[in-house]
């Protein structure tokens, strides 16, 4: 991917946060992924087909997706099937805006999302993978892209 | 803001790309049906949070939630026993995507106002749901004042 290309996601994701929570997530240094496996307590992944190949995923631990849910809702209270379902939504909105740039050939699948570590579960993505560390109110989360 | 071409009808729409909103131009004030009856909604989202969101934020009077579903086929077959006034619907979903289901909706019920709710929120998307029938587009994120606004309109169309 091109760097103009890794700062769509970069806006995007900075831009999701600001919009639905009304507070800025800060972006890391995007680096390139290495072999180790990096998977938080919840996963949301998106295949990308089309014009380009490959997919993404965001993943968080479970309270900072507590914290988005409760704002969403606009209530205290949040079960575990909302914030399960919470991190699949965020990947199809970074996904499915990041259509804006790439153009609408740019064809984004349905959420696949996913507890922990699964053992038979393959995350599809294109080399080279990049990360781009996410850093919302202090909670670290990561969105690791890899399209061709 | 810009207005671009409307649909095949020859109507015209203001297209709020900064908002993430595409609106019928027309607009009116009024939520509930003119004969006093409450205005009936089904959200169409495969997002289990969408639709609590939604529900939560379009809950106001002179509205009845009369279902939600989660993917294109189920909101098809609850469209043709409840028929609602007014529906929200995203597109990417399982089973039948929503520029399917919303041709599907149509053939049932040809003046039900279709919001549509995705986060496909590039120009050519919008523009083709506008084309198959759509009354408006709003593109995700949204927030409750977008998409009240949004709604407050394609009701009030």
């Amino acid at each position: 991917m091109k760097q103009e290309e890794i700062q769509v996601f970069i806006n995007g994701t900075i831009s999701y946060f600001a919009e639905v929570t009304g507070e800025k997530a800060e972006l890391g240094i995007p680096y390139t992924k290495g072999p180790e496996q990096l998977l938080l307590d919840y996963s949301g992944h998106i295949g990308i087909s089309g014009n380009r190949r490959g997919g993404l995923y965001i993943t968080c631990p479970r309270e900072m997706l507590a914290d988005v849910t409760r704002k969403i809702l606009l209530t205290d209270e949040v079960d575990d099937q909302s914030i399960f379902d919470m991190i699949g939504e965020i990947a199809n909105t970074i996904a499915g805006n990041a259509r804006t740039s790439f153009g609408s050939d740019f064809n984004i699948s349905v959420p696949t999302i996913f507890k922990g570590k699964p053992a038979n579960f393959r995350i599809v993505l294109r080399t080279p993978v990049v990360v781009l560390p996410i850093n919302w109110k202090g909670y670290q989360a990561y969105l690791v892209v890899g399209i061709d | 803001m810009s207005r671009a071409v409307a649909n095949a009808c020859s109507r015209w729409y203001i297209l709020l790309f900064s908002a993430g909103i595409i609106i019928s131009e027309k607009h009116v004030t009024a939520l509930a049906k003119p004969q006093g009856e409450p205005m009936k909604l089904m959200i169409v989202d495969d997002s289990s949070i969408m639709r609590k969101a939604i529900e939560k934020y379009l809950t106001v009077a002179g509205i009845e939630i009369v279902g939600t579903a989660a993917d294109g086929k189920q909101a098809v077959e609850l469209f043709k026993t409840t028929l609602p006034d007014v529906v929200t619907l995203d597109i990417t979903m399982p089973e039948m995507d929503g520029l399917q289901c919303l041709e599907e909706l149509l053939k049932i019920k040809p003046d039900v106002k279709v919001m549509v709710v995705s986060a496909l929120k590039d120009e050519a998307t919008a523009l083709e749901a506008l084309k198959k029938g759509a009354r408006s587009f709003l593109g995700k994120p949204f927030t409750p004042e977008s998409i009240k606004e949004a709604f407050d309109q394609v009701v009030a169309d």
